[in-house]
């Protein structure tokens, strides 16, 4: 039993990034991923902020038989469209995500009317680890730069090849640094033209 | 389209579970038509009782909720003692499709257990619970004695058995004793208008 324990133990340790054996032990019909609404193995799964899981089109189909408000089937909360979440595996359909991009949703349309497109994910700008010195020397960096061409009107754009990328929380930082100082730097040269 | 494959999973489940006091037979070749028995629950005036409840399900279902009737003749506040009709939220405006067929006969058998006068499906019966509650528990237990009883429920399979010597179908009469209410000449009539 002792051994086994350790063995366990060792498994988990291991697998905190992995974990994939745990769950065939903790799961064995693996019901957790059946959709609580047909039963069935979730088909375009899709999960609510409460973390309950369900097919697109069966979740879909829910929310326009309610007529006041609409919740989740197991708990009752809130939900809403654009706050689900859908959950990309590995495999299940073998079409290129690209092209899936262009033809919306057709296998959903054939079986109950039409079912829009499942949500797409929400993908967050990727956060930068706290307390790691590089990170907070560049910060520091930016000041005795950042006033000069934020008084001119030049932003320094981010990743400088032209990208429209969402700003990183990093970027974000250094653009109110910046406008902080923007805003410093006139009340000096207000104060300099009035007295 | 209803969803069969959404049934046979929740058949299954009730058929695995034998001690949680309710089954349900099918009833119709459809699985649309369906036959729930429910055990009186313990220290109540329905103790004993074996209660027989049609069930009947829409094309929608699971997304809207069983209709569901005691084909037995019960006494409680929020049962009709005339036609069976129940009272019971999740049946109606508070069902959701993370409910079953079982729990929703089990939440029948906690309806017997509490009462709610307060939202009554029979005002008789809940007046009589309020001011004359000795009167009433007798009412109910002999009501449960005479009309929900194992070999009542046993008497309905025989009268659908002595429709289906007759020639017709186990299937038709068994539907046939459904919407007759349990009436087996009116049965046989509808039987031989349907011919």
């Amino acid at each position: 039993m002792d051994e086994k324990a350790t063995v366990t133990q060792n498994a988990v340790q291991i697998d905190a990034h992995v974990a994939s054996p745990k769950h065939k032990e903790e799961f064995p019909e693996s019901s957790a991923f059946e959709c609580n609404i047909c039963y069935d193995l979730a088909q375009s799964p899709v999960v609510t902020m409460c973390g309950h899981l369900y097919c697109w089109p069966c979740l879909y189909r829910w929310m326009q038989v309610q007529n006041h408000c609409r919740v989740c089937p197991v708990c009752k909360a809130g939900i809403e469209q654009d706050k689900v979440i859908p959950i990309y595996g590995r495999g299940g359909d073998n079409t290129d995500p690209r092209q899936k991009a262009q033809s919306t949703g057709s296998k959903e349309e054939d079986k109950d009317g039409p079912v829009p497109r499942r949500p797409a994910g929400q993908r967050l700008a990727p956060v930068p680890r706290a307390g790691i010195s590089q990170q907070s020397g560049s910060v520091n960096l930016q000041p005795g730069l950042g006033i000069l061409p934020t008084l001119f009107g030049m932003q320094q754009a981010p990743g400088q090849g032209g990208f429209a990328e969402p700003l990183t929380a990093e970027q974000q930082h250094q653009a109110f640094l910046s406008r902080l100082l923007l805003m410093l730097g006139s009340f000096v040269i207000m104060c300099l033209l009035l007295f | 389209m209803v969803d069969l494959g959404r049934i046979q999973k929740e058949l299954k489940e009730i058929d695995r579970d034998k001690t949680s006091g309710v089954t349900v037979k099918i009833t119709g070749n459809n699985l649309q038509r369906l036959t729930g028995y429910v055990e009186g629950p313990r220290d109540t005036a329905y103790e004993g009782g074996y209660f027989v409840v049609d069930i009947q399900l829409d094309d929608q279902y699971p997304f809207v909720p069983p209709k569901m009737r005691f084909r037995s003749k019960v006494w409680h506040p929020n049962v009709s003692s005339a036609n069976g009709a129940i009272c019971l939220d999740i049946l109606k405006d508070q069902w959701s499709p993370a409910l079953t067929l079982k729990t929703a006969l089990l939440s029948l058998q906690a309806l017997l257990s509490s009462p709610q006068p307060d939202d009554p499906q029979d005002a008789v019966v809940a007046r009589q619970y309020l001011t004359d509650n000795a009167t009433f528990q007798r009412t109910a237990r002999m009501w449960t004695e005479n009309f929900a009883h194992k070999a009542l429920a046993a008497t309905e399979d025989e009268k659908v058995l002595r429709l289906a010597d007759m020639g017709f179908t186990k299937e038709a009469a068994s539907v046939a004793l459904q919407t007759a209410h349990g009436d087996e000449n009116a049965a046989l009539e509808l039987l031989l208008a349907a011919v």
